[in-house]
């Protein structure tokens, strides 16, 4: 097979730093009307446009992907040469991913993970060519969907896939980008802000009421561009390859070789609880997908998820068993918090009592992240299943997390400190292919001396 | 099959320990007066003797389903995998080890990377071998 060049879009990688740094000072001379300054900042960003571009330019040339004799070949740079041979059967998650600035020019950003490590290659080729190298890495045919939510399904999907932190910081990296290219123009957008400030203010005090209208604001960003995320998503197996495609603006696929699923995870969130939905993710080796769920799931119902993974399982029973297991261990850090924040509000009501309400938000989520962890202390687990796998149940900050893993080449790491030795129990980490860990506290020690054998066993040998 | 940190390089950790606080203890003794480089001295032989007893603590088991790295006697902590897990072993050497035939192991599998310090050559050999034969073939 050809070497298959990158689609021209990856040039944008080299020349997008002198694309900001020439932009910025021609608009600023524009608005200002200064005709000298502007041939000044032109002839000035020409010469760093045409550098970076004759750059780029011999970077493109000397850079392509194929496939041949059952591995992925990838070549790329002109100066420090990069080249990657890699076995097909390596791979375990193809990622095709087409926002909208790629697919105005035809191009998709197509993305390889490896199975065992962390490793991941990425290449902007052109929309055929990616989907023609896709089909060849992991093959997929129509299959007869599994998950694709419509109605309130579709809305609790996008509730779920919604992060509020990572909204919040794009949020906040944007608005402050656009303060530096409009100067004043900004100050509209915040203008609204306000308005709504005030009307939330009718309702609850001052400080409360701006913490609640971000919030609002935040809550409402994130859960618009995860309703675009999670358009039209459908998730079904194809063969031996869990394909899961949606998106309205930015369309992503997603192939996910069965075989390569390291674990499976269940995350129990404080909206989901109240939903009465969890959302599930999957890793493959170093595919970690926790960007987007592959799909949600209605509390103990796991008949979907199922169909996609015939091993994964999950125990109905939630409590759990564990003499010696210390109270302090689990509730220290949330328990601080709480003193901390009540403190806080103590002093606050004392000396500023108009700053109070404000206080009382965090007090209110330290609160929840205690209760997950008193949940934990009952509930914190780690088994092995029926179907091969392992089951590990924990909780941190305000989620719950069950995960189900598959992988028997996890590593387990055992740790004990003089007072979890003299109680009989350790904490446990588990290490997957690809750097992903998990770690369950307060373990009987006997219960984890055969850990790693009873994962390469099958039921039938199980004692 | 039980690998245990090799008395041979117990002299290396002593001249590693002795290097590592001779050079600040001279350096602040020059500063500061003699004294400090005399306490200095005097602290080496404890550092080296619990650095020693650390190292020893490490024991690699092997068996025929899985490998056991130990390691810590208070602050005790296991680790636990599959022999078929296995990928690779390498080998590193500084002068002083390649001098009394010893190495500190790094061992290689999916779930990450285990550092196995002072191990004799043979028993490195032997761990290559183990690899090669029961190991997982990327």
């Amino acid at each position: 097979m050809k070497w298959c060049r990158f689609h021209f879009i990856y040039i944008l990688k080299y020349t997008r730093y002198a694309v900001i740094l020439s932009v910025i000072p021609l608009l600023r001379a524009l608005l200002r009307f200064d005709l000298a300054s502007l041939f000044a900042a032109l002839r000035q960003d020409g010469l760093i446009f045409v550098g970076t571009a004759l750059f780029a330019l011999a970077q493109w040339t000397a850079s392509g992907i194929r496939v041949q004799n059952g591995q992925l070949q990838l070549r790329r740079g002109a100066v420090f040469r990069l080249r990657v041979r890699a076995g097909l059967s390596s791979i375990g998650a193809v990622q095709l991913h087409r926002p909208l600035y790629c697919r105005m020019v035809g191009a998709t950003e197509l993305t390889l993970w490896d199975r065992y490590s962390r490793r991941k290659y990425r290449v902007y080729l052109w929309a055929g060519q990616a989907a023609a190298l896709a089909d060849q890495v992991l093959p997929v045919y129509p299959g007869r969907a599994v998950f694709s939510p419509a109605g309130a399904e579709r809305l609790e999907f996008a509730v779920l896939s919604a992060n509020l932190i990572t909204t919040g910081v794009v949020s906040a990296l944007a608005a402050q980008r656009t303060a530096d290219l409009l100067g004043e123009g900004w100050k509209f957008a915040f203008g609204q802000l306000e308005w709504v400030e005030q009307l939330v203010e009718r309702v609850l005090p001052t400080g409360v009421a701006w913490l609640v209208t971000l919030g609002l604001a935040l809550a409402s960003i994130a859960v618009l561009r995860s309703f675009l995320h999670t358009a039209k998503v459908q998730v079904c197996r194809s063969g031996g390859v869990i394909l899961s495609r949606g998106g309205v603006v930015n369309k992503t696929e997603r192939r996910v070789l069965a075989a390569a699923v390291t674990s499976c995870e269940v995350r129990v969130t404080p909206l989901a609880r109240l939903l009465g939905r969890s959302a599930v993710y999957l890793q493959a080796g170093g595919f970690h997908g926790d960007d987007l769920p592959l799909l949600v799931c209605r509390g103990g119902d796991d008949s979907a998820l199922r169909r996609l993974l015939p091993e994964f399982y999950l125990s109905r029973s939630r409590l759990v068993k564990a003499p010696g297991r210390s109270l302090t261990q689990f509730l220290w850090r949330p328990g601080a918090l709480v003193l901390l924040c009540g403190a806080l509000c103590g002093v606050a009501v004392w000396a500023l009592p108009e700053m109070a309400p404000l206080l009382v938000l965090p007090l209110v989520l330290s609160l929840v992240g205690l209760a997950v962890s008193a949940e934990a202390f009952f509930t914190e687990t780690l088994a092995r299943t029926p179907g091969r796998s392992l089951e590990i149940r924990f909780g941190r900050f305000l989620t719950q997390h069950r995960v189900c893993v598959f992988s028997p080449d996890a590593a387990f790491v055992f740790w004990q400190h003089p007072m979890l030795y003299s109680r009989q129990i350790c904490n446990v980490t588990v290490k997957l292919p690809g750097g992903k860990w998990y770690q369950a506290r307060g373990i009987p020690a006997w219960e984890t001396d055969n850990l790693p054998l009873l994962m390469s066993l099958s039921d039938d040998d199980l004692p | 099959m039980e690998i245990r940190c090799c008395a041979k390089t117990r002299p290396v950790v002593w001249m590693w320990m002795a290097l590592l606080l001779a050079v600040p203890g001279a350096v602040l003794g020059w500063l500061l007066g003699w004294w400090v480089l005399a306490v200095y001295l005097a602290a080496v032989p404890a550092c080296a003797e619990g650095c020693w007893g650390w190292l020893r603590s490490f024991r690699l088991e092997v068996s025929d389903t899985q490998l056991s790295l130990s390691s810590g006697s208070w602050m005790n902590s296991t680790r636990r995998q599959p022999v078929g897990a296995l990928c690779c072993v390498n080998t590193l050497q500084t002068p002083l080890l390649r001098l009394v035939r010893c190495g500190i192991a790094v061992l290689y599998s999916p779930g990450g990377m285990w550092l196995v310090p002072m191990l004799s050559m043979q028993d490195i050999r032997r761990l290559e071998q183990l690899a090669v034969q029961k190991g997982k073939r990327l």
